[in-house]
């Protein structure tokens, strides 16, 4: 069974085989907690938010469109369920870099939209700076580019998690890669 | 911009996930689970008994309304003489609608579908419970 995609194991849980839906939790519940920990900074509330992931995937398995991506359906609901604690918590200038609808300025606005160097990430003291940096981005604009760049989303599937449209997505990385350039540039700023 | 152009975040250091995390929601889901389960054979034993307790109080008159329907006497008719049940179609439905123990007919029916009920989830909570936490090693 362990050999079987995300969709046939979702299927397989939703018809009732409790083994499947262990397989899956054993196969997300890492990265969608390291996800979780880089929107919301802080271990026991990442892990409670990553258990409480898995509590309405598994509640809202029968809504699982089998024609989808699994891992988008999982990530959209860890993504809004971090969201709302955020929200909860106000810790964070949800709407920072973002207006009442979640839209920002042009891209073409924004003064050096070239993306960060490679060379940038060959330290270790860029690596600490990049991480605090990407620590500063508004929770929208970090859930985009953590999950483009590190869980290995495509922006199709990026705009699945967000219910936004593809070029909204596109735009939206862009512009948070400008952000971080900015304030890796700016550090004190 | 697209996918493998710079995964720059790649060689970010990921936090660690805490040891045990896919245990601790494996039985976080199957708490809810029994949970589920035990709310829902709850409901149907309480249905069960409610259905029961209220044959038992009313019997003498559900067996009344059962032994005074004509529905009872109109029905085997059908057998006998279906010359004469479906030559007067109408007025045999018409018959058995005014004939029906509906209220018996419902309490036997809630009865019966709260006491299968019943039985297909303590089945069903009989296997979850025996079920082991962990049956996956990755």
């Amino acid at each position: 069974m362990e050999n079987l995609t995300d969709q046939e194991l979702a299927l397989a849980a939703r018809a009732g085989e409790a083994v499947a839906f262990d397989i899956l939790i054993r196969r997300h519940a890492a990265p969608v907690y390291r996800f979780v920990f880089r929107l919301v900074k802080d271990g026991p509330t990442a892990e409670d938010i990553t258990q409480e992931t898995f509590l309405k995937v598994w509640k809202n398995l029968k809504r699982f469109n089998p024609e989808k991506s699994f891992k988008a359906w999982i990530y959209r609901i860890a993504r809004n369920t971090a969201f709302d604690w955020l929200k909860k918590k106000r810790a964070f200038p949800f709407t920072e870099l973002e207006g009442e609808d979640g839209e920002t300025a042009e891209v073409g606005e924004m003064a050096d939209e070239a993306p960060l160097p490679d060379e940038l990430v060959l330290s270790q003291e860029l690596r600490v700076e990049l991480a605090a940096a990407l620590d500063r981005l508004a929770p929208r604009a970090r859930s985009v580019v953590l999950l483009h760049e590190i869980d290995d989303l495509t922006f199709q599937e990026i705009a699945d998690v967000s219910d936004e449209p593809l070029n909204t997505v596109k735009s939206r990385y862009r512009r948070a890669l400008v952000e971080l350039r900015k304030i890796i540039l700016k550090p004190e700023s | 911009m697209d996918k493998s152009s710079h995964k720059f975040l790649s060689q970010l250091p990921a936090p660690e996930s805490p040891p045990g995390l896919e245990d601790r929601i494996i039985a976080r889901v199957r708490l809810a689970s029994l949970r589920g389960l035990y709310a829902r054979l709850a409901f149907s034993i309480a249905g069960c008994t409610a259905g029961i307790v209220y044959l038992a109080i009313e019997s003498g008159h559900i067996l009344m309304a059962i032994q005074q329907s004509a529905a009872f006497n109109i029905l085997p008719l059908a057998y006998t003489d279906p010359d004469i049940v479906f030559g007067n179609l109408q007025d045999t439905l018409l018959g058995l609608g005014e004939s029906i123990p509906f209220g018996a007919i419902a309490l036997g029916a809630g009865l019966l579908f709260s006491t299968i009920c019943a039985v297909e989830f303590a089945v069903a909570l009989f296997h979850a419970k025996h079920r082991p936490a962990t049956l996956i090693t990755v």
